[in-house]
């Protein structure tokens, strides 16, 4: 870090920092993530020191006035970081003491399980229950589901029928099967190492999917993740969030179009991709796009995922009301947010069954030509939230609660076996520069 | 849904009040506004209090244990206090030591996202603190308490206001190398 940067750090800590600095420090920071994360560590130190129970607490005007009405002093306001403090210790002398019985066996990586879903474990006396402390080798998993701690905090889910083998702690080679590995702060630089390419985590959630034919098919929930292909000749190849590849051979990888993610309510009802009842296309190309649809199956209710990306943002029934009938159950399709902005979509639906297909669209802003054309609005809404304040939500006012809500009118069409539903952009290219603040549309498909 | 009190508030807004706190420092520069954001917020939260339970039959959660309605809690408080350090640029729309909206956006939601490392730095920094001979450690309480006024305190101890910077700056470095160690030998333990 140079001198200057230093200096703005700490003037701006200081709030004796100037508007010009202001400038020049946010040049500095709006390129740089990593340098952001810096600057809220050197705020941290003086938010530790403030909370110490040792800091001569600040006695401004504001802190000795009470709570409006109910007596809270001062003095019980003064007292809280301590409290909070004391509290954050015990739970760090808790999380020490649990790590500290944690012990690595002669070979192996040490692992807690921490769930287990009718996991079978091939081979004799290879069952775990949960809280397990074992050193994992090799994993041979005949069916089920199995979630164990890594060192690191690095939280490890595998889904059967899946073979694999730790390399390291931080390296598992993956034969078959599915994974699914959120690594934390600390765990950053995990790899799971496939036959076609090997994906290095740079502090994410993501899922590793090999199938019978080696393809390995990745999808990253959240963060980023670098692929290698094993020979390929080109450099890594960054994935972001809400964005998926398959590794098709170790040299030619290709967009992966949809993946059938967990719904976090019942995080094993999840389904192969081959056993859906339709499919999703769209006409953008691997340069274009990596983006991939999120399938979650039989998911359409309150409180589910509204996109790849984004979240927080969740599914509701409208204010007051109850979550339409008709919608409950359907697989749900998660739409990627940022595809409110390419105005050439053209999204495609092969429904395998006779089917609904609805389409949820932001009720603030008329609806492209195509959606009338195709679909037929029902009269029901549903709101998806809460939202942060942002610039597609900025002209609602927030609720009671201090949230943002966006409300969708309800279309819907019925599609029949083997038929195909063309869906376009969530922009109306009539209605020009008003629709800076739409969000992209959601689907869902009800199969009969 | 159990009915919650002002006892309730109490020890909720305490088990959030640090992390509700830092998240608002890493938003706003002074420390001065940030404690009365962190007073207004509070005045928020336990206005809107009555609805938070409302708020949780969203969650499908009837009987929520304790650390869920903590958790709860603490990203209620954490949206509320976004708002209300928003209201606070709103009356200093005019004023050039702010941050621009689209910087304030990205900060924010990167507040929230590294929110849990950084409440563990803090945990971290704590026992770095509490590691330090009692002499030192209120050198350091002392300084911090006054660093609005680094002038008094250079002209006090015969140093240039440079220096006194160049000292803090130390300080944050030598705390922050001391917290990444701690963190580390945690996560091998």
């Amino acid at each position: 870090m140079t001198d200057d940067l230093k200096n703005l750090f700490l003037k701006y800590i200081d709030g004796s920092i100037s508007a010009e600095e202001v400038r020049a420090l946010e040049e500095h920071l709006t390129t740089d993530k990593a340098l952001r994360k810096e600057f809220f560590e050197h705020i941290n130190v003086d938010v530790a020191i403030e909370n110490h129970p040792d800091f001569p607490l600040y006695q401004s005007p504001s802190r000795v006035s009470q709570f409006e009405g109910n007596r809270v002093s001062a003095r019980w306001w003064n007292r809280m970081p301590a409290w909070g403090w004391a509290a954050a210790a015990c739970i760090g002398i808790v999380l020490a003491f649990g790590l500290g019985q944690f012990s690595a066996g002669p070979s192996g990586v040490p692992g807690i399980v921490l769930r287990n879903d009718e996991a079978v474990v091939r081979g004799e006396g290879l069952q775990y229950s949960l809280g397990d402390r074992v050193a994992f080798n090799e994993i041979d998993l005949e069916k089920g589901w199995l979630r164990l701690e890594l060192p690191k905090g690095v939280v490890f889910d595998i889904y059967g029928p899946a073979k694999g083998r730790f390399l390291s702690a931080e390296r598992f080679e993956l034969d078959v099967g599915r994974l699914n590995i959120d690594v934390g702060p600390a765990g950053k630089g995990f790899t799971v190492v496939t036959e076609n390419g090997d994906i290095v985590d740079l502090g994410t959630q993501f899922g590793v999917d090999v199938g019978g034919d080696r393809r390995a098919k990745v999808a990253v929930f959240s963060g980023e993740v670098e692929v290698y292909s094993r020979e390929s000749e080109g450099g890594p190849r960054l994935l972001e969030e809400g964005e998926g590849l398959s590794l098709d051979s170790a040299i030619t990888s290709s967009r992966l179009m949809s993946v059938n993610v967990a719904d976090d309510q019942r995080p094993n009802r999840r389904l192969a991709e081959d056993e859906n009842t339709f499919e999703i296309r769209d006409n953008l190309t691997s340069e274009q796009s990596l983006r991939f649809y999120g399938i979650v199956s039989d998911g359409m209710r309150e409180g589910v995922n509204a996109y790849t990306t984004q979240k927080v943002v969740r599914w509701w029934s409208d204010a007051g009301e109850v979550f339409p009938a008709e919608l409950s159950g359907a697989d749900l399709v998660q739409t990627f947010h940022h595809d409110r902005d390419q105005d050439d979509l053209e999204i495609r639906l092969d429904v395998r069954r006779d089917s609904v297909v609805y389409v949820f669209f932001d009720e603030r802003y008329s609806p492209p030509e195509w959606l009338p054309d195709t679909l037929v609005d029902t009269g029901q809404t549903v709101r998806s939230g809460p939202w942060r304040p942002s610039l597609v939500v900025r002209d609602i006012e927030p609720d009671e609660n201090g949230e943002i809500y966006v409300r969708y009118r309800v279309w819907r069409t019925d599609v029949a076996a083997d038929e195909s539903l063309d869906l376009g952009a969530s922009f109306n290219r009539n209605r020009g520069k008003d629709q800076t603040s739409r969000v992209m549309y959601g689907i869902a498909v009800k199969s009969h | 849904m159990p009915n919650l009190n002002h006892d309730d508030f109490l020890r909720l807004f305490t088990y959030s009040e640090p992390n509700l706190r830092a998240f608002i420092r890493r938003l706003v520069a002074n420390a001065a506004d940030a404690s009365e954001i962190s007073q207004n917020t509070a005045i928020v939260l336990w206005k809107k209090f009555d609805s938070f339970g409302e708020r949780h039959a969203r969650y499908e959660l009837e009987q929520p244990s304790k650390e869920e309605l903590e958790v709860h809690f603490s990203k209620w408080a954490m949206k509320v206090a976004r708002f209300e350090v928003l209201s606070w640029r709103r009356d200093k729309a005019r004023d050039r030591h702010v941050f621009s909206d689209t910087m304030f956006e990205t900060l924010a939601d990167e507040s929230e996202e590294f929110d849990e490392q950084l409440e563990k730095q803090r945990s971290a920094i704590k026992k770095c603190l509490d590691k330090l001979p009692e002499g030192r450690r209120d050198q350091i309480m002392e300084a911090y308490s006054a660093r609005n006024k680094p002038r008094e305190i250079a002209n006090r101890t015969g140093k240039t206001v440079n220096a006194f910077y160049q000292w803090m700056h130390r300080v944050r470095l030598s705390l922050l190398k001391c917290a990444n160690k701690e963190l580390n030998e945690a996560a091998y333990l």
